[in-house]
Formats: structure tokens, C-alpha cells, sequence
């Protein structure tokens, strides 16, 4: 299973259904997410995005289907699969009592780091995502900008193989969006990096792979080129409206 | 596990500290327990000095201040949406909700430290029974378990501050006196089988028989009972709300 295609698969999500009450938001999904690549998850509103995403790291029981991360099965393997997998919500997932450091260590010890590598890895991740001049505020204080920072900063403390993000750049102003996507970028090229996201920029400036979801439906697994070539696109946005139907 | 309770417990144990509500709490309990100790019963009068009055209150006490320490503990999960992040932590839902629970009864246990001090001061003037004092401490400290566990579990199915406050201030109260003060029994004779059901499950008049100084194991157990009983529902309410 961990070697489909020639390519070394490590994220797999085979046949997932999602019941919520009586409506079914997802209806077998498939897909497999490689290593080195940064994956956009797009759709209109309601196509079942969040929903997915919460299935991919457990939140949501399956109604049908597994998801699979190297060779072990989130069903089966919960706390070691989730070992490596780290979630960006859309809104909120900060404590807004605790400051910076505190949310950033409390990530770090409930993902079992030690305070050595702890040190290192915020060091690192400070740097990157410029969290220095807020690191002893509290969450509640911080503004949008740097809220989304630190909540991506809590997700990647401990380098986890799978990123999942739901709307990174919402609410970011321009300068921001560039540094983050360059970041994740980065980010991307030696783990998997799965973004969902309605903004058809940054899945041009950002996506090697694009995932189009309708309906609780897979309608499309492509590059960005291809899916430009197959829709007669010049841009990204063509093809996403002529494949929704808008 | 233990290293991973630790961190969950920390985290909700501090809360209390940098939201300041641990301070309100320990005012209130110290406000109530004292003034309703000194000011309302025969403590003065009373020729024995072994607290009795002090321990008799704790049930009333403390349903009213346990569904304020525990009315946070999910529905701010649910108002802060970190209910997402906390859920999907390489960590069991038994240690979260355990974090939760031993947090809770933590605050209490410190609130029971600071009423020390009143058994410190009674003990330069009167000599006492440390060791009933201290039996009787432990006594309080499972009753006031029982009412953090169901507390908790109505916390769990609320999804805000407010509701997880005023129901479970209803559940302690009822779980308390189910057998009402003997008042109910004006009502329904005592011999009818709900009425000896509910008086042989009514948590205060278990505890108050064991602080007069009447041990029953089985009661004890019951105690332990409704702890991990409340405990496991309380997984199961979580559970059910994630989906």
C-alpha cells in the first residue's frame, strides 16, 4: 500500500464517505498525497473541504473508508499517526489566555519533544514565521496576521510530516501571504502540504498538485498546467469556473 | 500516559491562574464557608471543637462553587474552536478529559488548604483530633470528586459557560440532597420503594453520616463509582459532540 504508482505514497485517502446526519458531505473519496509536493484542495463553498480535511486528521469518524499514513491506518494507529500530522483551522485553535510561548510549548510537549529540541525548533520556527516581538503576548492581544502565524507555528513545532491547512492566508495583508506561501513552500519540499483554500492566486503561486472537490465529490486530480491545457485556461480561475459550472 | 496527563493537566490547571478565576473562586468559598461556619451555626456554643459544622456545610458549598470551576472546561474548547486542535493531539481522550478532571479537583483541594487555616488558628485556643480533622478532609475532598466528575460531564454537553453553570448547579444540588433534607418525605411516605431508593443514594446524607463518624464501605465505593462512572460518560459525550 505504501507504493502505489512507482512514487512513495505516504498519505492515503481511499474510498472516505462522511455521513453528517442524514446528508452524505463526502462520497468516496480517493486520493494518495507524495512527499515533496504541495497539494491545493479547492471548490465552492459547501463542496465538503473542511469536512475532508477533519477526516483526514481524525476529528470526524469515517463513515466509510480509511485514510492511511505510512503503512499504518488512522483507525488502527491513532496516536502514532497523529504524531505526525499537524492542522491550521480556518478560525481560531489558539488559547487566548496563554501567550506565544506558552501555546507554542504546550504544542511542543503534547507532541512529546523534548525541551532540547523544543528550544531549537522555536528558535527555528520564531525566525521564520518573525514571532520574536509577540513570543510573550498573549494570543488574545495578537492581531489576525499574527494569529494565523501562530497557529501555523503550534502546527509545525514539531516538523510534522503532514501539514494541513484550511484558509492560510486568510486575513493576512500582501507582504504577509508572500512570506507565509514561501514559507510553506519551502516547507513543501520535503514533507506533504496539503492547503485548502478559494483564492485561485495562491493556489497558482503555490499548488504542484490541485484536488477540485463538488458536491462531497472528487471531480478532478490534476497539475495546475494540465488543468489549464484540459479547460483551455489562461489562468487557474478559468478552469476552476468551467469545471464548478459557474 | 502519566507524562501526557501532566501536560493536559497543566494546561487547564493553569487557566485557573492566568484568568484570575482561581483567585475569584478561592474568595467566594472563603467568604461562604466562613461567614456561614462562624455567623450561622452554633460554632461558639458548641462544646466539642471538631469542626462538624465546617464538614456538614461542604456539599451545600460546594455544589454552588464546583459548577463555576468547571463550567469552562469544554465550553471554551467549543467558543475558542480549539476543541479541532486539542482533539487531533497524538494524545487519548481519557487523558484529555482526565487533565480536565484532576484540574478541577485540584482547585478545590487548594480551596480545602487555605480552610486550614481556621483549624490552624481553633488549635492554639482548643485542643482537636488532627487525625478526624483530617479523615474528615479526605471525606470532603471524594464528595467534592464526585461533584467535579458529573460537573464536568454536564460541562461536556454544553456548549456554553453560562448553560454548563446552571444545569450542573441543578444536577449537584439534586445529587446532594435526592432524598431532599427528609422535606420530600412529607410527600411521598418513607417506605414507598422510590423514596428509600433515593435516600440510600443521596450523596450528602452518605457523607454526613461518615462525618459523624459512621465508616461505610459502601458508601466510599459509591463515591469511587460515580467518579469513574461520570469520567466515562464524560468520554463518551466528547466523542459523540467531535461527530
Amino acid at each position: 500500500m505504501g507504493n502505489l504508482f512507482g512514487i512513495l505514497v505516504m498519505f492515503i485517502v481511499k474510498n472516505v464517505s462522511k455521513s453528517l446526519g442524514n446528508k452524505e458531505v463526502l462520497h468516496n473519496i480517493n486520493f494518495c498525497l507524495k512527499k515533496g509536493q504541495i497539494t491545493a484542495l479547492v471548490g465552492p463553498n459547501g463542496a465538503g473541504k473542511t469536512t475532508l480535511m477533519r477526516c483526514m486528521i481524525g476529528f470526524y469518524d469515517l463513515s466509510g473508508g480509511e485514510i492511511i499514513f505510512d503503512n499504518k491506518r488512522l483507525l488502527d494507529d491513532r496516536e502514532k499517526v497523529l504524531q505526525d500530522i499537524a492542522y491550521v483551522p480556518e478560525i481560531g485553535g489558539l488559547y487566548p489566555d496563554m501567550t506565544v510561548f506558552e501555546y507554542l510549548q504546550f504544542m511542543a510537549s503534547i507532541k512529546a519533544m523534548s525541551k532540547d529540541i523544543f528550544a531549537k525548533s522555536l528558535k527555528r520556527i520564531v525566525d521564520a514565521l518573525e514571532l520574536a516581538t509577540v513570543i510573550n503576548q498573549k494570543c488574545d492581544t495578537l492581531s489576525k496576521g499574527y494569529k494565523r502565524r501562530v497557529a501555523v507555528a503550534g502546527a509545525m513545532i514539531n516538523s510534522p510530516k503532514v501539514l494541513i491547512l484550511d484558509e492560510p492566508t486568510e486575513g493576512l495583508d500582501p507582504q504577509q501571504k508572500k512570506h507565509l506561501r514561501t514559507f510553506l513552500q519551502e516547507y513543501g519540499k520535503k514533507n506533504i502540504v496539503l492547503i485548502s483554500t478559494h483564492i485561485m492566486e495562491e493556489v497558482e503561486a503555490m499548488a504542484d498538485r490541485i484536488l477540485m472537490i463538488k458536491d462531497g465529490k472528487l471531480v478532478c486530480d490534476t497539475t495546475p498546467d494540465e488543468l489549464k491545457k484540459a479547460t483551455l485556461g489562461s489562468n487557474i480561475e478559468h478552469s476552476f469556473y468551467t469545471i464548478i459550472g459557474k | 500516559m502519566l507524562k501526557k496527563l501532566k501536560i493536559c493537566f497543566t494546561k487547564e490547571f493553569n487557566f485557573y491562574f492566568q484568568s484570575k478565576m482561581a483567585y475569584l473562586l478561592f474568595f467566594i468559598y472563603t467568604a461562604m464557608t466562613t461567614s456561614i461556619m462562624f455567623y450561622t451555626s452554633d460554632f461558639y456554643s458548641n462544646t466539642t471543637a471538631n469542626f462538624y459544622q465546617f464538614f456538614k456545610l461542604q456539599p451545600g458549598v460546594m455544589a454552588m462553587i464546583i459548577p463555576a470551576i468547571t463550567m469552562r472546561l469544554w465550553a471554551d474548547e467549543y467558543r475558542n474552536n480549539t476543541l479541532e486542535i486539542l482533539l487531533t493531539q497524538p494524545v487519548s481522550y481519557l487523558v484529555i478529559v482526565l487533565g480536565k478532571f484532576f484540574a478541577a479537583w485540584s482547585i478545590v483541594g487548594i480551596m480545602f488548604v487555605f480552610s486550614m487555616g481556621v483549624w490552624g488558628a481553633t488549635s492554639f485556643v482548643v485542643e482537636m483530633d488532627s487525625s478526624w480533622i483530617l479523615i474528615n478532609y479526605a471525606l470532603a475532598m471524594l464528595m467534592s470528586g464526585v461533584l467535579c466528575a458529573v460537573s464536568m460531564l454536564v460541562a461536556s454537553l454544553c456548549y456554553n459557560t453560562l448553560g454548563a453553570f446552571l444545569v450542573a448547579l441543578i444536577v449537584c444540588i439534586i445529587l446532594i440532597s435526592v432524598s431532599f433534607g427528609g422535606w420530600i418525605s412529607s410527600f411521598i411516605p418513607e417506605n414507598v420503594f422510590l423514596m428509600r431508593l433515593f435516600t440510600a443514594f443521596d450523596l450528602g446524607r452518605l457523607y454526613e453520616d461518615m462525618i459523624l463518624g459512621q465508616p461505610n464501605i459502601a458508601a466510599l465505593l459509591y463515591f469511587v463509582l460515580l467518579i469513574c462512572f461520570a469520567i466515562w460518560l464524560s468520554i463518551i459525550a466528547v466523542e459523540y459532540k467531535r461527530s
